[in-house]
Order: C-alpha cells, then structure tokens, then sequence
C-alpha cells in the first residue's frame, strides 16, 4: 500500500445513501417518460428513440446503484476486517 | 413505403414537439443529478481516501460523465426534433395544398396520389378549346397528369421528411455511447494544452495526423477550444460549436433549476434595509402572482438566451434553395468572449467568398439580421458566393448619444481586430484548401469598418476590402502606408450614401477610426446608384439599407465580391 486511507464511515454512509437517491430520480425519470412520451404519429415507422433514452437512464440508473451497493459491502468488509485485526492484538 | 394523403392529412407537429419538450425537461433534471453527484463526491472526498476510494470515485465519476453526456444529447436530439416538424410539416403544406387545387378543379384525388380528371370539361374550357369537346378533355388530362406528378412528389418529399428526422434522432441519440468508446489515444487536454504555443498551419498538420475516431473524441471531449480555434478544420468547428451550444443550453437550464427559494431571494435587492426585505420575503410566499412574477424575472434571461441557441442548433432555409432546410454552420461560439462566427452558404460550389463584419447595436440577440444580410449575397449570386459574418467579440451599442458615445470607443476596434486578423489566416488557409481560387472580400459595415481597417493594420489577409457606410479607415490609420494587409495585391473599395449620418463623422481631426475611407488613395469609391424603386439611394436609412435592400449599391458590392469587374460602378 502506497498511500494512506481515510475511511470516515459516517460521512460514506451518507454518500452512499445521498447516490442511492440520485440513482432513484435517474430510474423515476425514466419511468415517467416510457409512459408520458406519445409515440410519434409518424407517417411510416414508430421512432425507437424514447425507449433508447428510458433504456440509457435505466442502464445509468443501475450503475449507480451497484456501485454504492459495492461501496457499502467494501466499506462493510473493511470494518470486519479492522475489527478482525483488533481482536488480533487483544483489543476487543 | 410512400405516404398515403389520408396520412400526410393526419399527421401533426405535436408528438415531435412534445418528444422535444420532453426531453428539454429530462435533460435539465439529468444536468441537476449529475451536478449532485460531482458536489456530494467532492464533498465526501477528503474523508475517504486510499486505492479503492480513487478506484471507486473513478468509476462514479465515469457514470457522473455518462449522465452529463446523456443531458447534451439529449438537447441536441430535442433540436432535431424541433427539426423534424418544422421540415415535414412544410411538406404537409404542399401535400394539402396540391390536393385542394385538384379538387377545386373538380379532379378526383386517390389515396396514393393518383388525379383522374373531372368526367366533364366545363363549357368555358369547351368554348376556350374553340368548341372542340375532345380538345378540352386532352386539356384535363394533361392538367390531372400534371398534378399527380406534382402531388406524388410532395408525398414523397413527406416521407423523406419523415424518415431523415427519425434518422436525424437516431444519429443524435446515437452519441450517448460515445462516452464508453474513448480509443487508446493522446488525451484531448494534453493536444489542445499545446496549441497556444502553435501556429495556425502546426494545429492544422497535428490534427491530421490525428485517426477519425481521436478527431472524434477531440470534439467531444475539449469542444470548447476546437469549436473556437483558427487553424481546426472547419467541419470539425461546426460540430463541435453544436455540443458547445448544448452545453451552453445546459448552462442556461441550470438557472432554470434553481430551487425556487433562491429565485425569490434573488427579488430581494441587497440595498433592502431588514425590515422591507422580511416583508418582500413574506409577500413572495403568500402571494401566489407575486411569487409567479418574481420567478418569471429571475427566469427571463436566461429563456431568451434558450431560445436564441436553441434558434442556433435549429435548421435553416437554404439560402441558394429557401425551400430547402439545411444545419446552420457555426464557426465559433463563445459566450464569454461574445463570439459568434457563421457561414452561409455552400463552400464547396462557391467561386467567392465575404466576410461580413457589422457595426454599432450589434448583438447576439440581433445576430440573425446580420446572418440575413450575409445570406441575401449567397441566394443573390444563385450560390456562387458563401458568406460569413463575424462577431468577433463586443460591439458598440446603445440609442441615440449613448450609441453616438459608444460609437466613438475605438476600443472596441482594438479588441477584435486582432481576432480578426488571425481568422482571415484560417479563411486564407481554408480557401487555399479548396484546390481553385476563391478570393475572399471582408466588408466593414459602420463600425465594423474601422473593425476591418484596424484588422489591416495588424496584418489582415484579404483579396478585396469593402469600407461600406464606415466609421473610418481604422484606429490609426491615416494614409494607406499604414495599412499592413498580408496581401500586396489587396484591392480596395468604399461606398458611403450621399445623406448617411456617417459621413459627418468620417476622417474627422482627431478622430478615433482613422481617415476617411473615401477619400484614401488607391481606394476605388464605388456608386451608391439607386434603389430598387428607381429613386436615388440617399439620406440618413442609406446607412443600413446599402446592406438591405436590393440596390445598385447593393449590386455593386456583390460584384466586389464576385470579381466581376465589368459590373463595379465607381464614382
């Protein structure tokens, strides 16, 4: 390890929650417009295009969310593993 | 498959419109969600930290850029929309228009745009035929041949319409997996961090040796500076001042999200003692039209900025074809700088090219009328001439003495003659590229001509200069000796109205813009003639209307333009 880590479980938990709600307003976004776009009253085809952007949304909208579910089982995995090595050195 | 007549009857503008608002509103709200997540990291950044902390706020920071992409997108998608109404509702027009003319001539129109002629002649077309029955039905049949070819076409043109927006959507929409498609290639910082060390011509041989898809992401990632930087590919400028104007959409969108609190703070004047800001704030919250009205102030702004780019990323009428809508093509856009740089017209037909550069009051609001200006010389020369107007930064402005005050401020002149001379360089570089002779005329309007005689000063490169209704011959110049065109061989002309306010200010002792144009040697003044009615062209509207109206002034500046010697009319 080349540099030093700072885990401030407090302020982590609250980032990983505050993402957590973003990545519902993305998936809220999304949802809302599969329903509220009218398909175009084309002449020839109907246009994919609103399901492309509800799909893009959705695909960021899971991104975020695995990704604060990866943080917080990292963050829970280090936790363990520093109560694990306190015990180790007769600390708990 | 062609459209049917019932269908191009049915069809409307609103979906498209709807789809566009739509995805205006979805656009902003991602902008606000991106934003989040780049304040919430940084916020957290200093009380997490380690390898895996800067592996995770890179992988967060990735999907941040993936939404923001998906905002610009998004805006862009919105215009071609926008677009797509515009472009098949014209169309619609002349389905409906062909089919009422059939029927009110008593043809029977078919669904897929057949015309049968009526089943009897009239007795004043029998009479007009000399009598003759067979005569005058030969008559309708030619006339309904004629209009189903005319009506048939015109449903085709509705389903090319048609089909080029859904395209047009398509491609835009495509751009949202640009993001993840970043090639194994020199970081678009580190190219741009090098061109204010390197010429015109070093810029222009690095980008070419540059893969189409390093090209691409240079757009798309430092949009700014290729958008706004002599010696990058014109074609490249143009797309990357699209993203530059979505973004500066965007900019807008995010005053539009302001949470209302803070607009109704914003109502609240500073200079407020306590007690009247308290009750101004109770006000605002209880009274629903104030409340309206004070948001509607703090929104104003920035809707007509919306509106004006919004305007920009739009199509435009063809101006060799006005029935035709084609991309507008922006050579620079620079909101801070107030740059705004644009061609009319078709490079790659054109024997000449203008660059106009405007006068006093004007602005990025009025920016359309100078872009009108310049394309009346494309659509008056059938093509043969592109035309470019440069708002090269500020100008003057203000009514009356104010504008008169301003007017006097060769400041203005200084600021951007410089720019404009480094743009002549990229305008001389870019014609030289085309592979024929295109000589380019720059055309100083008013101020824009002391502009462009102070450009000359500073090593303007041009074929031809017109000095038209000019303030002066530029800041500092007196005789021609102090012109230092790049171009021995440049040729000069002024044209100044009898009767324009203008002349009462030209070559005055002391004066900031320089002598008189008109009176410089080597300057061929050239003919104001007459207008359009007949009358000769004279007094104070002289000013714009040389620019305007369709004269012999404005005939002679054309043929400048065109090098067509035989049509100058000098004094």
């Amino acid at each position: 390890m080349t540099q030093p880590v700072v885990v401030d479980a407090v302020v982590l938990q609250t980032f990983i929650e505050h993402m957590t709600a973003v990545a519902d307003d993305i998936a809220e976004l999304s949802t809302a417009r599969s329903h509220a776009i009218p398909l175009l009253n084309s002449t020839t085809e109907c246009l994919d295009a609103p399901n492309v952007v509800s799909k893009e949304l959705e695909r960021i909208s899971t991104a975020i969310r695995d990704w604060a579910e990866c943080v917080h089982r990292s963050q829970l995995q280090f936790a363990a593993a520093e109560d694990q090595h306190a015990a180790r050195f007769g600390h708990r | 498959m062609t459209t049917t007549v019932s269908q191009a009857r049915q069809w409307r503008p609103e979906p498209f419109i709807a789809l566009a608002t739509e995805w205006d509103t979805v656009s902003g709200r991602t902008q606000v969600l991106a934003d989040r997540i780049e304040q919430e990291l940084a916020a957290c950044r200093e009380r997490w930290q380690g390898l895996a902390a800067d592996a995770a706020c890179a992988e967060i920071t990735h999907i941040g850029s993936a939404l923001r992409n998906l905002s610009r997108v998004l805006v862009l998608a919105a215009a071609e929309a926008r677009d797509g109404a515009v472009t098949t509702e014209l169309a619609q027009h002349h389905v409906i228009a062909t089919v009422s003319t059939a029927e009110s001539e008593g043809c029977v129109v078919t669904d897929d745009g057949s015309i049968e002629p009526p089943l009897q002649p009239t007795s004043l077309l029998v009479l007009l035929a000399g009598g003759h029955e067979p005569a005058a039905d030969s008559f309708l049949d030619v006339r309904a041949t004629h209009l189903s070819v005319e009506l048939k076409s015109a449903l085709s043109d509705m389903t090319e319409a048609d089909t080029a927006t859904a395209r047009s959507i398509d491609t835009a929409l495509a751009a949202i997996w640009d993001i993840s498609a970043t090639g194994p290639v020199e970081s678009s910082a580190a190219i741009v961090a090098q061109w204010p060390q390197l010429s015109q011509d070093q810029i222009a041989a690095q980008l070419a040796a540059l893969s189409p898809t390093a090209l691409r992401q240079l757009v798309r990632e430092a949009a700014q500076q290729v958008g706004n930087t002599d010696g990058v590919p014109w074609p490249m400028r143009v797309e990357a001042n699209r993203l530059n104007i979505a973004n500066a959409i965007l900019a807008e969108r995010r005053v539009l999200n302001r949470p209302v609190e803070d607009k109704l703070a914003a109502a609240i004047s500073p200079t407020l003692d306590p007690a009247s800001a308290e009750r101004l704030w109770a006000v605002l919250h209880a009274d629903p039209a104030m409340n309206a009205a004070a948001i509607a102030t703090h929104d104003r702004v920035a809707r007509q900025r919306i509106e004006l780019y919004q305007a920009l990323l739009a199509d435009t009428a063809d101006p060799i074809n006005p029935e035709r809508r084609i991309s507008r093509q922006i050579l620079a856009f620079d909101p801070v700088r107030s740059s705004l740089i644009e061609l009319a017209g078709d490079l790659s037909r054109a024997s000449a090219v203008g660059v106009l550069v405007p006068g006093l009051n004007t602005t990025w609001e009025t920016s359309a009328e100078e872009v009108t200006t310049s394309a009346r010389f494309v659509y008056g020369s059938a093509g043969k001439v592109a035309m470019i107007t440069y708002l090269g930064g500020r100008f003057p402005t203000g009514d009356f003495a104010a504008g008169l005050f301003a007017a006097a401020d060769p400041r203005y002149a200084l600021e951007m003659a410089p720019r404009l001379v480094a743009f002549s360089e990229d305008v001389d570089r870019t014609m030289n590229r085309l592979g024929r002779p295109v000589p380019v005329t720059y055309i100083g309007h008013s101020y824009g001509g002391s502009i462009v005689g102070t450009a000359e000063r500073f090593g303007l490169t041009a074929d031809r200069v017109i000095y038209a209704e000019a303030a002066g011959s530029g800041f500092g110049v007196q005789n021609p000796d102090d012109w230092h065109n790049r171009n021995p061989d440049v040729r000069r002309f002024a044209l100044t109205a009898p009767g324009d306010w203008i002349s009462l200010v030209q070559g005055l002792p002391f004066g900031p813009h320089g002598a008189d144009p008109d009176e410089m040697p080597g300057v061929t003044r050239l003919a104001a003639g007459r207008r359009l009615n007949g009358w000769p062209m004279f007094g104070p509207t002289t000013h714009s209307d040389v620019l305007t109206e369709p004269s012999d002034a404005w005939r002679n500046m054309l043929a400048v333009i065109l090098g067509d010697d035989e049509n100058i009319r000098a004094e």
